[in-house]
């Protein structure tokens, strides 16, 4: 939706008016395109992707950034949103609630808790970065991309295919979708972000690339 | 939506082995639902692309602007009792709580299942409907977490306003008495599970599920609405068809549903043991849920003033006419007081005749302020059953059930 720049999920009236404005302005049919307007998304920190890529596939990251818990509660928390369907594996569960907790906490007597300084500190890795390319299977389920991809339907991102066609036989089109794999975005194919992968290596990038391009 | 059929691809081969672990892993998530047939069947029915549903922006060309939108993924948008000052709320002003997405479902295709604990199952289609009886009543929906920011410390989930999260109009439809009837229910039915039709995003998902005693189920309020405001329900309220479980928290009323169960026990599911539900004695916050929670049913009494609106600048001398509603769940409104001076002293506000058995009603008061400056009105109501409204309902970790004593403040000009 050109032109339609207020931040998205900030707040009420004046979004929705600008909304409405854009539809009404839209001579496109309206489910054509999404407004293409990031969500935002939760502030870095060591485990940032990782919740990233597990909770923000249902719901916008504001279900989380509006919530200040304890501990206990973010376990719990994370523990119903696998029972709803969030792909999170057994080993996952602690970092994703370490990282919960340190920015979006709540002591357990009520006060919030400050977020550590720097916040932007390192990323801790989604799983063991592994040598050479693999087997792209593979990297698919360490990675979770098919939590959110399939080759032929959209499910959160869109198919491998569409990608694959809109990508595939454009020039410097393996870079630009190599980038959107490590760094992420939103916007091209609507406001539900792509999270970062900073952990997958150059080798692992191309395999991915090439395979995605495949599915033409 | 992506619709092209899938291609026999190698790598397509593995990668629906993936999705093979997604299904294994809804079979599972409905082995934990009890592996009832609801549940069994929802995921039969689960389309292979969720795709996005009706986008939000479509849905929301119905509505007014001055609902604010609280999460727009599952979107969830109401309006606070300063834009609520009608006696029937208005559809482009009824509040919006999904749980996944917009479904676009096609009315003419559409079937409602009726089955378990019944002598004959049934498949009623919308026309079905419209030949039994089909009749009209407005009937209070309200959020079980309606008013949750109110709490302190906040709970997690949709952030309702202190007011936002309800709503009013009139509905039309068929006595779910009328179809149970109809299907003939058997010996031993306990509850009745309502399942409904939208999908999220990934095919683990759960689907919407929740059942209600059989008691409520067959009180003749309870329906399968078709129409709101005289109109055929649009697409985000539930169309072609939704139940209304009046007077209860809101998912009791399961929108798009496409079957309804009747078991010998409370259905079993994420809908019913990790929401919507609420500790018998109040714990700490942080605290988890005790395991003998209780599951939210009809709402306690509440009121909220509707005019004036927050901070309104009167004249002295000037008459300030006070009104809002009043509402509970399973009783009727008694009285309601108004307080001017911080809930020291209260006087009765009017209350208007009594309308259908699960509407609000509208309360007034010409207030003739003596002092000029900032004021403030409290507004309480008490129940038939003598319960009057809390000035601080208890802390529950899900923040259900606000029913706190509303305060407006305006000022008079010398
Ligand atoms: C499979 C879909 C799905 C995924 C993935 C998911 N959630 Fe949720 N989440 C839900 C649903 C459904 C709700 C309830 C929505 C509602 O009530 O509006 C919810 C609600 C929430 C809420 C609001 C509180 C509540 O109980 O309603 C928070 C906070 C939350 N999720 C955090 C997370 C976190 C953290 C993760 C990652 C571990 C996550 N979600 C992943 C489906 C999901
Ligand atoms: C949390 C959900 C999620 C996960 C996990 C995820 N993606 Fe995405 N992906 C998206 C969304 C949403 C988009 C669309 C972003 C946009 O609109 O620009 C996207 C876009 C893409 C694109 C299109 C890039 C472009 O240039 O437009 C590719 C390719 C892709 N993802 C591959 C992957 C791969 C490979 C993985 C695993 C390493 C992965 N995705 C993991 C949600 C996800």
């Amino acid at each position: 939706m050109p032109g339609c720049s207020v931040r998205r999920g900030v707040h009420a009236p004046a979004f929705l008016g600008s909304m409405l404005t854009a539809v009404l302005l839209a001579s496109a049919p309206i489910g054509a395109q999404a407004p293409a307007t990031p969500e935002p998304t939760l502030v870095p920190g060591p485990g940032m992707e990782l919740t990233m890529q597990r909770c923000v596939i249902c719901h916008e990251a504001q279900h989380i950034t509006r919530s200040r818990l304890t501990r206990a509660e973010w376990l719990e928390n994370t523990e119903l949103m696998i029972k709803r369907g969030a792909p999170v594996a057994a080993g996952e569960v602690a970092p994703i609630v370490e990282y919960l907790f340190t920015y979006y906490g709540r002591n357990d007597d009520g006060s919030p808790r400050p977020r550590p300084a720097g916040a932007a500190a390192a990323a801790a890795p989604v799983a063991p970065a592994a040598g050479g390319a693999r087997d792209v299977q593979a990297l698919l389920a360490t990675y979770g991309c098919t939590g959110c991809h399939a080759v032929d339907a959209k499910l959160v991102g869109p198919s491998f295919r569409e990608v694959a066609r809109r990508f595939g036989s454009e020039a410097g089109g393996d870079d630009r979708v190599a980038r959107r794999i490590r760094e992420g975005g939103a916007g091209d194919w609507g406001s539900i972000p792509m999270p970062p992968h900073p952990a997958i290596n150059d080798a692992e990038l191309r395999s991915l690339v090439a395979w995605v391009f495949a599915q033409r | 939506m992506d619709q092209t059929p899938p291609r026999a691809s190698a790598p397509l081969e593995r990668l629906h082995a993936s999705r093979r672990e997604f299904l294994t892993r809804v079979a599972q998530a409905s082995a934990v639902l009890g592996g009832s047939a609801i549940a069994g069947s929802a995921v039969a029915q689960a389309p292979a692309d969720a795709g996005a549903g009706i986008p939000n922006a479509a849905v929301l060309a119905g509505k007014d602007s001055v609902l604010a939108i609280h999460s727009e993924r599952p979107l969830t948008a109401s309006v606070p009792a300063e834009h609520h000052n009608f006696l029937v709320t208005p559809t482009r002003r009824m509040f919006v709580r999904n749980n996944l997405n917009t479904p676009e479902l096609d009315a003419s295709k559409h079937v409602l299942t009726v089955r378990g604990l019944v002598d004959r199952e049934l498949t009623l289609t919308l026309d079905d409907l419209r030949k039994m009886n089909v009749w009209e009543q407005q009937a209070m929906l309200e959020c079980a977490g309606a008013g949750r920011t109110a709490f302190r410390p906040t709970p997690r989930g949709t952030p309702w306003s202190e007011t936002g999260g309800m709503g009013c109009p009139k509905w039309t439809g068929v006595s779910l008495a009328e179809i149970l009837r109809m299907a003939g229910v058997r010996n031993g039915a306990v509850h009745v599970a309502f399942l409904g039709m939208d999908r999220g995003p990934l095919p683990t998902i759960p689907p919407v599920v929740r059942s209600i005693p059989m008691a409520k189920a067959m009180e003749r309020h309870t329906m399968i609405a078709t129409g709101m405001n005289g109109e055929t329900l649009t697409p985000v309220h539930g169309a072609p068809m939704r139940s209304l479980v009046p007077g209860w928290v809101g998912s009791a009323s399961i929108k798009w549903v496409t079957a309804i169960e009747v078991l010998p026990a409370p259905f079993k599911g994420t809908y019913m043991d990790d929401s919507y539900r609420i500790p018998g004695i109040p714990v700490a916050p942080g605290e988890k849920m005790p395991a003998d929670a209780l599951s939210t049913e009809d709402w306690p009494v509440k009121s909220m003033i509707t005019f004036p609106g927050p901070n309104a600048r009167y004249r002295r001398g000037q008459v300030v006419p006070i009104e809002g509603r009043a509402w509970v769940g399973e009783s009727s409104i008694r009285r309601v007081d108004l307080s001017f001076d911080e809930g020291v002293t209260w006087q009765r506000a009017s209350l208007d005749r009594r309308g259908d058995r699960y509407a609000w009603r509208r309360f007034s008061l010409d207030y003739f302020p003596e002092k000029s400056g900032y004021q403030t009105v409290l507004a309480r109501a008490t129940d038939d059953r003598g319960n009057a409204q809390p000035f601080l309902p208890a802390w529950n970790p899900l923040g259900y059930y606000w029913n706190g004593v509303h305060r407006v403040g305006f000022t008079v000009e010398a």
